[in-house]
Formats: structure tokens, C-alpha cells, sequence
């Protein structure tokens, strides 16, 4: 069974910004979430865990063995989607498929074929394989870059914003997609995106600002703030009133009006209706920092 | 608003450190400039205002390169950043935005210029360049070519290579474009017979106009207007804006400026392709089989196996993308394109070149001329782009994650860029077949198109390991280009050689300049080449190993442990380099030019006022000569029969050798070595006994010669495998000073704090009466290899094999001191003309003229003896030696003439209704047996090769005259007219009569010019009688002729009325 240790790791690029400060993760087989706001640090862990870049300090082991000491341990059985990748211009599908299978060291000729023509029906791309890449629209390019991260046997795969810029269908697509991966593999799903946490990831992280605030299963957050999530809509003019006055997670226009939900032990106050509680709560609860009694991560 | 723009496109080079390093380079290339460029014009000012304005025009050519950059980056920065949409949809309007941009590249290209020219100026200003003089500082003389030349060419450049990228939108294009717009000029420097060309024939005041209006960069103009400036004019003119130069700064700035106002107007502000064509798209059928489910797919990323696949993949997925860009198609056309028009130039030279046969010789020497600076920039481009394309297009995330280890993604690019080069060469050899069958040669000789690959391919496949290992630990693409063009630039091209990097230690996979003969092919360049290419690549693999340890491992493209196995190959290195540089310099006898004048220097301070000590006089030469063509070597061994020919005794014999061959003996016989001087090759025998007036003694002698093929061969003593020429009497003993030896241009010797140089004798000196002529009995016996011929001087008196080796012994009495050979695997043809055989030594391959050689002969003889004198010997000879000789078409000896074998025996007689190379060469070196060597013998003086070069010339002329009548021989006298015109403004002014061995554009040129009017004046029937009169009354052993017997004998057949015409043509 696939293990991926993050112990301890520090990344500070020149100039001094702290991308990953400390950053400790036990991932196991299957979806893993990685929920955090855009310069959260998500994509240079994914950058640190895939090798393509060294950390200031810390380790990574996978199945025991240290992957910055020896990336090609990680490397031969890593599929890799960045948040923006390119394509060399004027080559098909078929054709770059082909040529990552050789460099993820798929030998056989008939094998590596049989693999490339498998993964374009899966992604739904065979119909358009031998078109050039670079013509594709942003939905058929990130199936693309799933095609390709699939390719040969791995057993890490760190998808990064994946369905960022993606319209709805094509995110339910992708989804589908990724939730039909096998369960012995480990699958890292960075994202901003909540719903996509809640709908594939039996285990999560939040992180911001390098640090993870909270690890856990997304059902055991939401029980915990089961019962604590208040909702009122209120007149614009009050809005900055409530949320100096409340513990606001959230607001929203509905109608045209502010309403807000908040964070109380009890009922905060008139006006206010008991509201369910979601992932997304959990999310902006951690982010904002709102003192609750929250098992820290 | 457009103010703003402006000052926000600023930033971008305010804040850049490449604008200030290129900044730097153009200073430091400016003071390199105001330091070397020279003029070999006598008695011109270093920064003379033509000097200056030259080199202007010359620098602003260069900035084609940064303009196309500038461009590239400029026009397209919002498009590379993804800001464009953004600002296309704020309120700036089109002509802010463009206008700014346009207006930037114009600024920052001119800084660049002016810093240059400030480099130029700072160097004059401190009189940097050596030995030369200075006119006091002018500022005009900088600014006005500036304003004329340098600021329009700009302009022009600029607007050019906007205006392209305007239009196409496409990145490629716009670089293209910049290299496009150097082969375009070059098509119209060619087509317009642009003195700007080197090889250009002399051009008609017809072609100088057209020129001069047509080229865009205006240097033509500056030749046109300047072509009959005296020395004078040259050190104090400023170029005027007018007649030609004027119609063409006016002519390219306007139409440029339409063209560049035309594009503006019609440029939108709007991203992605702004031409699109609509494609069909592509029916894909949806009913495709339901093929197999994914399943993973075990992997194996170890072994060779593995590595080999990974970089097979990478050199197909790169060529593919390569193949299919515009770039690369432009590429391939417009080298298609450039090299036909030199094989086109190198075929049919000019009116003064006949037409050549399209051999495969011919083409892969014209092949091998695109393989220096053409070849090297394509180089430098894709080596840049192929490397950088990963992280161009945003690939190198995916592939990086993937096991590929950072060697092997670096010879994969190794070897994908390596295969550009491989391509290139490949379309040159279709392109040089196509041409031969389209001249209606189709002899392709496969073999030497194939080693095409070695010779052009192996340097570029080094000069990319080279840059690619050096640029791998740089991390910015265009820093990286910028080191790799200075690596090339300095240690490759002649560039660097002027800047004293000529060193062989400091020629790194240095292109192969040299030619290819169709006699003796690649030569014993060949060997030496191989060895400076294999210390080029231990240098490039010694240089990575250097940089690995320096960098501890990091480069651009990822850290890379260094490995123990390492160490051994940085051993191998350093030993790879050692052993072949050692061999690189053994027996590298060059010297460079400066280390040459100053032995030269030296040994005129040291000997010069020794240069009236009596001397001893040869009379004859017996000698043996050992040819080991194969081998590149020859051995020399004879005797020298001494004679004092003075009226007293002499008691010293000096004897001077060439210092630069292998000295085995040296011995008078009689006397004891009393002076030895080995630096210099001077040696002082004192005799036992004085000798005697009309006394002989012996000097016994043996030297031998290697020529290892370092460097470039002695034109004049090519030992080389077949084809060997050598002018041999050059390296035996002389005797006394030698003036030759002393340095000859002016500027040099005042360099070396040198007086003015031997002086020749003048008319007005009094001849010794009797003349002491230098005349010897010459009697050879040379050797050669089997199956070679040696051919040599005077007659054959026997010839004879034994132990492999073929023998010939030539003799001849009365001749001058002046004997040479030639020994190759020749075929033999023969003629008869009376009772004098002719006989034509040629190579195999090159029988197509030696009929018509062997006619022209006779009719030479036929017109020389009838109207001049009997022929002095029993039998003419014409050898062809190789083309690794170099500096003349052919040469006459007593009863030989060596003919080069790219004149008269590679030309195509029958392409060309107007010249006729066979004839005219034959004509007139055969004429020198009368005029020159055992007859007429004129001395060193004022004049003296008038009586030689001028009467050929005129022989000449008068035997075409007979072939192809009066129209087309006043064709060819026009020509040496203007090519007299065009010379005659770069040194001081002498009449005919007073010609000096430095001029021979007036003793060829003008004295067949000056002797076909005597002919028209007095008639031809009347010149050869007092040619032939002259003869009988000055031929050796006669008293010589002076120029001013001629001119007296051409008085005595003539009226008197007559008499001042003809000294007008002599004197004037």
C-alpha cells in the first residue's frame, strides 16, 4: 500500500517569501484533498513532492524511502498535472502520449500503444487523437494532462487546480474521472474549489499562508460545527455592524441582500435562523481564524 | 498618452542589465574597431574621414542583429506576458501603442550605434591603434556618416523588421526577417555588382550607378563616390549628400517610411491570429471500436535501453516540431536561395572570370563557404530555441516529473540540435546536384559530397557541445544566447582573429577554411583538421566537467549529483587535451603577423648596412630533390659553383638561408664557418685562401621541408600529395642581404622605427657595363613517387624508375636564378608546332581544354617567333599544379608554365563568347619567354616589369585581337582601363615608365591599356618590329633593356611627329 510521508518542510524562495512553512502530511491511498486560497503554498508542495523542486529543509518519504534523496524512486511511478502546463506545437495527441510513455519508460511498443489509445477512449479524446494539442480548448487540455499523468503504472498522482477555468460539465467530467483512478493509488487533488473536496475526498487538509491549519475527514469538520452555523440576512448598511459584532464565516448576496452566516455556541441573536452546516464553513472557519474549538492540526 | 507609453516601454531597458552589457559590447566593439581597422592606403590617416565613415557603414550593418531582438521582444511582449488582451481593451489607442513601441526600438538601437561610435572615437582620440598617424580630432568626421550612414540604415532595418512583424504577428517570422534582410542585401549587392562583394569583377561606371542607388545600406554609394579620390582627397572629404548617394538615402528612407506608415495603419489591436484560415475540420469517425480499458502498464527506467529510447524519442518529437515550423522552412529557402546565387557567382564569376564547369569540386567549395558564419548562426538560433522549448511552450513541468534524468535530456538536445547542421549539409548536396545537372555537368562525385559531413558536420556538432555544455549552467535564455554567440563569434569566426585570438590552442571546432582541390582533395589539412576537432571536443567535455565541479552540480535544468565515476572522465579530459593540443602545435612553424615583422625588423637593423659587402656569384646549380608527395615532405641536396666575379679577391662568403626549413648541411668548401647566426639564417665562411678574381669554389648544402598541415600551406612551396608546386630556387642558399626580406608597407615599418625600405634603382642610376646578370646552369635530378611525373625547367634530358620511384633530370644552361617544379599524377598530351614539341601535364579529370590548349600554344609560338625571335628551347610545357597553390593563374618558367588548376583547365571555353582564359593565359605566358626569364631580362628598376608584364600583356591582347577582332578586344582593354582607375587612387601617383614591383595594376593594367593604343598609333606591324629590334640589341647576354630603350625603340619606328604621343603613353 502507497505511503507518502511530509515531514517538517520549509520552502523559502530567494527574495524571502516563505511558500512552506513547516508543512507536516500523512497521505495514504486513495483521494487526498488539499483545500487552501490562491498563494496558499499549494502548488510549490506539489512542485517540492513531485522533485521539481528542493526544499529549504525537511523530508519526504514515500513508502520509506527519502524521494529528495532519490526523486527517481518517485518520479518512475508519479503521474504529474500542473495547475498550467503547455504542449509542443503541431504535435497530436497520439504523438506527445506517446512520447511521455517513453519517458515514463513503457518499453513495449504494442503495450505502450495499447495504453496510449486506452487512455484517449477514457478521457473521451480518441475521436480528436491525432488533432495537434495546442488546438485543443481548455476542457480537452486538461483531459488531456490527466491522459498523460495516467500513463504507465503510477502510484502518486498530484493533480493541481485541475478543473480551474473548466465550465460545470466539464468539471463533472474530469471528476468522474479522477474518482474512477484505482484505490491502491495515492491521488493529491489540490484545489481553492470546496465542492470538489466534498464530493471525491474521503480525507482533506486545509492550508493558507504555507502552514496547514487542519487535517482530517470533511464529515468529521462539518459534525463539529453541526449545530454552531447561524444565518440572517441583513441591510447592507449593517453589514460591517454584524461583522464587527459576530464571528461572521461567510456572506453572500441572495436576492440582492447581504446574509450572512456566522459562528455561535448559541442563537447569536433576533433574526437569526439555524443553519446546516457544510464544508465550506469548515473551510472559511479555519481561514478566518475564528477561535472556535476546533482540533488544531 | 503616447508620451506615457513611451516612457513605460523605457522602463524595460532602464531596468534591464542586457540593454547596458550590449550597451558595453557595442563600446568595447567600437574601440576594437577604432583600434584594427586599417587601410593599407599609404599615407592615409588612421581617422581619416573616409576611414571613419567606411567603418561606420560597416558597424551599422551589424545592427540588423539587435533590431531583429529588440523587435521580437518589444512588439511581442504583451502577447509572451498574456497581457494583451488586458491592454487591448483599455482605452490606449493604436498609435500610442504602436508608435511607443516602434519609437523604442529606434532609440535603443541608436544608442547602441552611438555608443560604438563613442568606442571608435575614444580609441582614435587615444591613438590606440598602433603605428599609426592621427589627423587632429574632428567632430564632423564621426557625425556626418553618422546622420549619412549609420542613422538611415537604422531606420531602415527597423522599420523593416517591424513592419514584418506587424503583418505576420508570428515570432519566428519577425527573426527570420532580420536574417532574411542580410541575404537580401547580399542578392542585391551580388546582382548590382556591388564593389561591397569581394569577389566582385571590377564593376562598369554603368553597374557602380546602379549599385550605388541600389544598395539599401548605402555602402555602394560611399564606393561610387569615392572611387576616384586621390590619398589626399581620402584624409580630408566628408561624403556629400548627393548624385547617387543623395537618390538612394532618399529612395529607401521614403519608400521604407510608406511601407512602415501603410502597415501601421492597417494594424488592429487585437490578439490571437489575426489571419485565419478556415479549416475543414477533419471528419473523425465516432463509431470507433471499443478498444481496451486502461489497465497500468508495468515500467522500466533503467539501462542503456532505456536511455537510447527516451532521446530517439525526443530527436523525433523535436525534428517533427522543427520540420514543421515556418522558421525552418524559411530557413531552408532562403539557404537554398543564398546558395545557389554563390554557386551561380562561383560558376560565372564576372566579365573578367570565364564561366567555370560545374564540378563537384566547385560546389562543395562553394558549400564550404556557407559553412562558416551562415552555417553558425543557424547554429546559434536553434541551439537557443531547441533547448529553451520546453520551457517556452510550458512543457518541461510534465516531462521534468518524469524519470528522465538530466543527462539524457541533455544529449537528447545534443543530438537534435546536432541533426540541424546534418540537415543543412544534406540540402546543400541536393541543391549542388541539382545545380550541376542544371549546368550540364552531371559528374557527381559521391564520396566527396558524403565527407562533406565530416568536414562541415563533425565542428558544428562539436561547436554545439561546446555551447551546450558552457550555456547549461545559465539560466536565462537570452543571457544564454548571448554567451553562446560570443563563445562562437570569438573562437570560431575570423572575428575573433582579429582580436588576437588566433592562437591554434584558441580555435575551438573551428570551421574548415580551407578548399577542396579536385587534384590533391582535402590535403594534409585533412590530418590537422582531425586533430584540432578532437581537442575541440576533449576542450567542450574538459569546460563541462569544469563548470560541474564550479557549480557543484546545478544547472538551469535541475541539480546533478556528481557521480565518482566523474573524476576519471575530467582525467580523460584534461589528457584528451593535453595529447592533442601537443599534437595541434607540432611543427606549427606559423607566426603571426606581427611576431613575422618584427624578425623581419630585426634583421634589417641588424644586416642592412652590410648590404654592399662584396659577394660571390652563382654560376651553376647542381642538385638533387627527393619528392615524398604522400608524406608532405621533400629533401634537398646540391652544390653551388661559386665564381668571384669581381676585379678583386674576396675573403668572406656570406650565405643567407630561410631560417623556417630544416638546415641537414652547409659547407664552403675551402673555409671555415666564421660567423653563424641561426635566428637569422646568416652565416660568414671566411676562406682559407682569398680567392681570386675569376676563382670558383664550391658551397655544398642539404635541407629539407615538412609541411604538417597546420595553419595555411606556403602557396609557394605546396609539397602536397598531388599537385605539389614549388617555386624551389625561393628556399636555396642566397647569397648576401636580402632586401626581399624586409618589411614593405609603409605603415608597418614606421611601426618598427624603420627608415624608408631598400630603395629601388631609379632610371636615373647608370647601369654596370658589362651587366652583372645572376644567370646559372642549372642541371636537376628530382625524384618523385610512383605514379607521379615531376615536371621542371629547361630540358628533360633523362628520366627513369627505381625502387619505386620515378626519376627525371632536367637541365638547362643560362637561366636566371629562378627554377621551380611541380610532381603529380599526370596525363600527357602532345602537340608540335614546327620543330618544337609541346606537351600538357594535366590531371585526369580535367581534359576538357587541353586541346584547345595545345592549338592556342601553336598559334602563340607561330606569332612569338615570327615577329619577335626564335623560341630558345626545344619543347613548351604546361603543368597543372592544385589550387592549394595560391596567388597567381599560372607562371611562366624556362620552356614551363604551371597553370593553377581553377584557371585554364577548369573553365567552360564554350559558356562564354567573350573570354577566352586558355588563350589569353597561354598567350601570355608563353610570351614571356621572350619577355622576362633567359631573354629579355630587364634589372630590378623603375620600370622594369613594363618590360615584361606590359609586353605580355600586350602579346596578349594582339592574339585575342587576331581571334576575336577589334570590338571585343577594346571590351577587354576597357576593363583593364577601369581597373586601373579604380586602383590608381590607392597609392601615389606614377607614370608607366616609372612602375614599381608594388603597382601591378599599372604594368598590367595600364601597360595593356597604354600598349594596345601604341598599337593603334603606330601600328602592330610597327610595336613588334621594335620589340624585335629591342631584343636583338638587349637580350641576355647583352646589356638589358630599360623602360627607356623601349620607349627609344618604338622611336626608331616611327615618325618624328609621333614621338611625343608615344612618350605621353609612357610618361603620363
Amino acid at each position: 500500500m502507497n505511503h507518502l510521508l511530509i515531514q517538517n518542510i520549509t520552502k523559502t524562495y530567494p527574495g524571502g517569501v516563505c511558500a512552506l512553512n513547516n508543512l507536516h502530511l500523512d497521505i495514504g491511498p486513495g483521494l487526498f484533498g488539499l483545500l487552501g486560497p490562491n498563494g496558499a503554498g499549494k502548488s510549490s508542495l506539489m512542485r517540492t513532492i513531485a522533485s521539481l523542486q528542493l526544499p529549504t529543509s525537511g523530508n519526504i518519504f514515500l513508502n520509506g524511502t527519502d524521494i529528495l534523496a532519490e526523486p527517481g524512486y518517485i518520479k518512475k511511478q508519479l503521474g504529474y498535472l500542473p495547475q498550467d502546463f503547455g504542449v509542443y506545437p503541431k504535435i497530436t495527441a497520439s504523438q506527445l502520449l506517446e512520447h511521455m510513455a517513453v519517458l515514463k519508460g513503457i518499453a513495449n511498443k504494442a503495450e505502450r500503444r495499447e495504453q496510449v489509445l486506452a487512455l484517449l477512449q477514457m478521457t473521451n479524446l480518441y475521436e480528436h487523437r491525432n488533432k495537434a494539442v495546442h488546438t485543443y480548448s481548455g476542457g480537452m487540455r486538461q483531459r488531456f494532462g490527466i491522459a498523460q499523468a495516467l500513463l504507465g503504472n503510477p502510484g502518486v498522482i498530484i493533480v493541481d487546480e485541475p478543473t480551474a477555468g473548466l465550465d460545470p460539465e466539464e468539471r463533472n467530467r474530469f471528476n468522474n474521472l479522477l474518482s474512477e483512478i484505482g484505490e491502491e493509488v495515492i491521488i493529491i487533488l489540490s484545489t481553492h474549489i470546496v465542492e470538489d473536496v466534498r464530493n471525491l475526498c474521503p480525507k482533506m487538509a486545509i492550508m493558507d499562508k504555507g502552514r496547514i491549519l487542519a487535517t482530517g475527514e470533511p464529515a468529521t469538520f462539518i459534525n463539529r460545527i453541526e449545530g454552531k452555523v447561524w444565518q440572517r440576512v441583513v441591510n447592507r448598511d449593517d453589514l460591517q455592524h454584524f461583522i464587527q459584532s459576530y464571528r461572521v464565516i461567510s456572506s453572500q448576496l441572495i436576492g440582492g441582500k447581504p446574509s450572512i452566516r456566522v459562528y455561535s455556541e448559541n442563537m447569536p441573536g433576533e433574526g437569526f435562523v439555524a443553519a446546516k452546516a457544510g464544508l465550506e464553513d469548515v473551510y472559511f472557519t479555519y481561514l478566518k481564524n475564528l477561535e472556535v474549538c476546533l482540533q488544531p492540526a | 498618452m503616447f508620451a506615457a507609453r513611451l516612457n513605460f516601454e523605457s522602463l524595460f531597458y532602464k531596468h534591464s542589465w542586457s540593454f547596458y552589457i550590449l550597451s558595453a559590447l557595442y563600446f568595447l566593439l567600437g574601440i576594437g574597431g577604432g583600434i584594427i581597422s586599417k587601410f593599407s592606403f599609404p599615407g592615409m590617416y588612421h581617422n581619416a574621414p573616409y576611414a571613419i565613415a567606411f567603418l561606420e557603414g560597416l558597424i551599422s550593418l551589424t545592427a540588423i542583429f539587435p533590431i531583429t531582438i529588440l523587435v521580437a521582444q518589444t512588439f511581442f511582449r504583451e502577447e509572451d506576458a498574456g497581457f494583451a488582451s488586458i491592454l487591448y481593451a483599455s482605452p490606449l489607442t493604436k498609435w500610442s501603442y504602436i508608435g511607443s513601441k516602434f519609437v523604442i526600438v529606434v532609440t535603443v538601437s541608436t544608442a547602441y550605434m552611438l555608443f560604438c561610435l563613442l568606442g571608435v572615437a575614444l580609441a582614435h582620440g587615444l591613438h590606440l591603434g598602433s603605428g599609426n598617424e592621427y589627423l587632429a580630432f574632428n567632430l564632423m568626421f564621426y557625425l556626418y556618416p553618422f546622420l549619412l550612414f549609420v542613422w538611415p540604415n537604422v531606420f531602415l532595418c527597423a522599420a523593416t523588421i517591424f513592419s514584418i512583424a506587424v503583418v505576420s504577428r508570428h515570432k519566428m517570422s519577425t527573426y527570420l526577417s532580420g536574417l532574411l534582410l542580410y541575404v537580401l542585401y547580399i542578392v542585391i549587392s551580388l546582382f548590382s555588382n556591388s564593389p561591397v562583394m569581394a569577389n566582385a569583377s571590377p564593376p562598369s561606371p554603368e553597374a557602380m550607378a546602379w549599385a550605388a542607388r541600389l544598395d539599401p545600406f548605402g555602402l555602394a554609394a560611399l564606393f561610387e563616390q569615392s572611387r576616384y579620390w586621390s590619398i589626399a582627397d581620402r584624409n580630408t572629404k566628408l561624403f556629400q549628400l548627393q548624385g547617387h548617394l543623395l537618390v538612394n538615402r532618399l529612395f529607401y528612407t521614403g519608400i521604407i517610411s510608406i511601407l512602415l506608415c501603410s502597415v501601421l495603419w492597417k494594424f488592429k489591436m487585437v490578439t490571437g491570429n489575426v489571419v485565419r484560415r478556415k479549416r475543414k475540420a477533419k471528419q473523425v469517425s465516432s463509431s470507433a471500436a471499443l478498444l481496451q480499458s486502461y489497465v497500468a502498464v508495468p515500467v522500466n527506467t533503467k539501462g542503456f535501453l532505456y536511455h537510447f529510447r527516451v532521446i530517439k524519442s525526443f530527436v523525433a518529437i523535436e525534428l517533427d516540431v522543427l520540420c514543421k515550423s515556418i522558421s525552418w522552412i524559411l530557413i531552408l529557402v532562403g539557404w537554398a536561395f543564398f546558395l545557389m546565387i554563390e554557386i551561380y557567382s562561383a560558376i560565372d564569376s564576372g566579365i573578367r572570370i570565364p564561366a567555370k564547369f560545374a564540378t563537384t569540386g566547385l560546389m562543395v567549395n562553394t558549400i564550404l563557404s556557407m559553412s562558416g558564419i551562415p552555417m553558425m548562426l543557424v547554429i546559434l538560433f536553434y541551439s537557443n530555441e531547441i533547448t529553451w522549448k520546453p520551457i517556452d511552450v510550458k512543457i518541461d513541468a510534465l516531462e521534468q516529473a518524469s524519470p528522465l534524468s538530466l543527462l539524457t535530456r541533455v544529449v537528447a538536445n545534443w543530438v537534435t540540435i546536432s541533426c540541424i547542421p546534418l540537415l543543412l549539409i544534406t540540402w546543400s548536396i541536393l541543391i549542388a546536384i541539382v545545380m550541376q545537372c542544371a549546368y550540364h555537368h552531371p559528374v557527381i562525385e559521391w564520396e566527396v559530397y558524403a565527407e562533406l559531413y565530416y568536414i562541415v558536420g563533425l565542428p558544428a556538432i562539436i561547436s554545439i557541445l561546446l555551447i551546450s555544455s558552457s550555456t547549461l549552467f545559465i539560466s536565462k535564455k537570452y543571457l544564454s544566447l548571448g554567451i553562446s554567440m560570443l563563445l562562437l563569434f570569438a573562437f570560431q569566426s575570423k572575428l575573433g582573429k582579429l582580436i588576437y585570438l588566433d592562437h591554434p590552442l584558441l580555435r575551438w571546432a573551428e570551421y574548415y577554411g580551407k578548399i577542396y582541390s579536385d587534384m590533391n582533395a582535402w590535403g594534409a589539412y585533412l590530418p590537422a583538421f582531425s586533430i584540432a576537432m578532437f581537442y575541440s571536443f576533449f576542450l567542450a567535455l574538459l569546460v563541462f566537467c569544469l563548470l560541474m565541479y564550479i557549480k557543484k552540480g546545478r544547472t538551469w535544468l535541475g541539480r546533478w549529483k556528481i557521480k565518482p565515476y566523474f573524476r576519471y572522465v575530467t582525467i580523460l579530459a584534461c589528457l584528451g587535451c593535453a595529447i592533442f593540443a601537443y599534437k595541434l602545435l607540432a611543427g606549427d612553424i606559423r607566426a603571426s603577423r606581427d611576431a613575422r615583422n618584427a624578425w623581419k625588423a630585426a634583421y634589417e637593423k641588424k644586416y642592412r648596412d652590410k648590404d654592399r659587402l662584396p659577394l660571390l656569384t652563382v654560376t651553376k646549380v647542381r642538385t638533387n630533390i627527393d619528392l615524398y608527395p604522400s608524406r608532405n615532405y621533400y629533401l634537398v641536396s646540391g652544390a653551388y659553383n661559386l665564381v668571384n666575379k669581381n676585379n678583386f679577391p674576396i675573403h668572406e662568403a656570406w650565405i643567407a638561408v630561410d631560417k623556417d626549413l630544416q638546415w641537414k648541411g652547409l659547407e664552403l668548401k675551402g673555409s671555415k664557418l666564421s660567423m653563424q647566426d641561426d635566428a637569422f639564417g646568416q652565416y660568414i665562411f671566411t676562406l682559407d685562401q682569398p680567392l681570386q678574381p675569376g676563382d670558383s669554389t664550391k658551397l655544398l648544402f642539404e635541407f629539407e621541408y615538412h609541411w604538417y598541415g597546420n595553419g595555411n600551406i606556403d602557396p609557394f612551396n605546396a609539397i602536397v600529395a598531388n599537385g605539389a608546386f614549388m617555386r624551389i630556387s625561393n628556399y636555396y642558399p642566397s647569397l648576401g642581404y636580402q632586401p626581399g626580406w624586409e618589411i614593405s608597407a609603409a605603415t608597418d615599418r614606421k611601426k618598427w622605427k624603420l627608415g624608408p625600405a631598400s630603395p629601388l634603382k631609379t632610371l636615373e642610376d647608370t647601369l654596370a657595363n658589362p651587366f652583372p646578370y645572376k644567370f646559372i646552369e642549372w642541371d636537376a635530378t628530382i625524384s618523385t613517387e610512383q605514379p607521379q611525373w615531376v615536371v621542371g625547367i629547361g630540358n628533360l634530358k633523362a628520366e627513369w624508375a627505381s625502387n619505386n620511384r620515378h626519376y627525371f633530370q632536367y637541365t638547362s644552361g643560362d637561366i636566371p636564378f629562378r627554377f621551380a617544379l611541380s610532381s603529380a599524377e599526370y596525363k600527357v598530351a602532345y602537340g608540335q608546332f614546327e620543330d618544337i614539341g609541346i606537351a600538357v601535364y594535366y590531371h585526369a579529370d580535367h581534359a576538357w581544354n587541353v586541346d584547345s590548349l595545345i592549338s592556342k600554344s601553336r598559334k602563340t609560338l607561330e606569332y612569338c617567333q615570327h615577329n619577335f625571335g626564335p623560341y630558345p628551347y626545344d619543347t613548351i610545357r604546361f603543368a597543372e599544379i592544385s589550387s592549394f597553390t595560391r596567388g597567381f593563374d599560372a607562371t611562366a618558367y624556362p620552356a614551363t608554365i604551371f597553370m593553377n588548376e581553377n584557371s585554364s583547365f577548369t573553365v567552360d571555353t564554350h559558356a562564354d563568347d567573350e573570354q577566352d582564359l586558355v588563350a589569353n593565359l597561354s598567350s601570355h605566358e608563353l610570351s614571356h619567354q621572350w619577355w622576362g626569364l633567359a631573354q629579355l631580362s630587364p634589372p630590378e628598376m623603375e620600370g622594369g616589369q613594363v618590360l615584361t608584364e606590359s609586353l605580355a600583356m600586350y602579346t596578349e591582347l594582339m592574339l585575342y585581337q587576331h581571334d576575336y577582332g577589334k570590338l571585343k578586344t577594346e571590351k577587354l582593354v576597357s576593363m583593364h582601363q577601369q581597373i586601373y582607375d579604380t586602383e590608381k587612387g590607392l597609392s601615389e601617383p606614377r607614370p608607366l615608365y616609372r612602375a614599381d614591383p608594388g603597382s601591378p595594376f599599372i604594368y598590367y593594367n595600364l601597360g595593356a591599356v597604354r600598349m594596345y593604343r601604341l598599337s593603334e598609333i603606330i601600328g602592330e606591324a610597327s610595336v613588334n618590329k621594335a620589340l624585335k629590334n629591342l631584343l636583338r640589341m638587349h637580350a641576355y647576354p647583352g646589356q638589358p633593356a630599360t623602360v627607356l630603350d623601349l620607349i627609344d625603340a618604338f622611336h626608331r619606328v616611327s615618325p618624328l611627329e609621333l614621338h611625343p604621343k608615344i612618350d605621353s603613353l609612357f610618361m603620363e
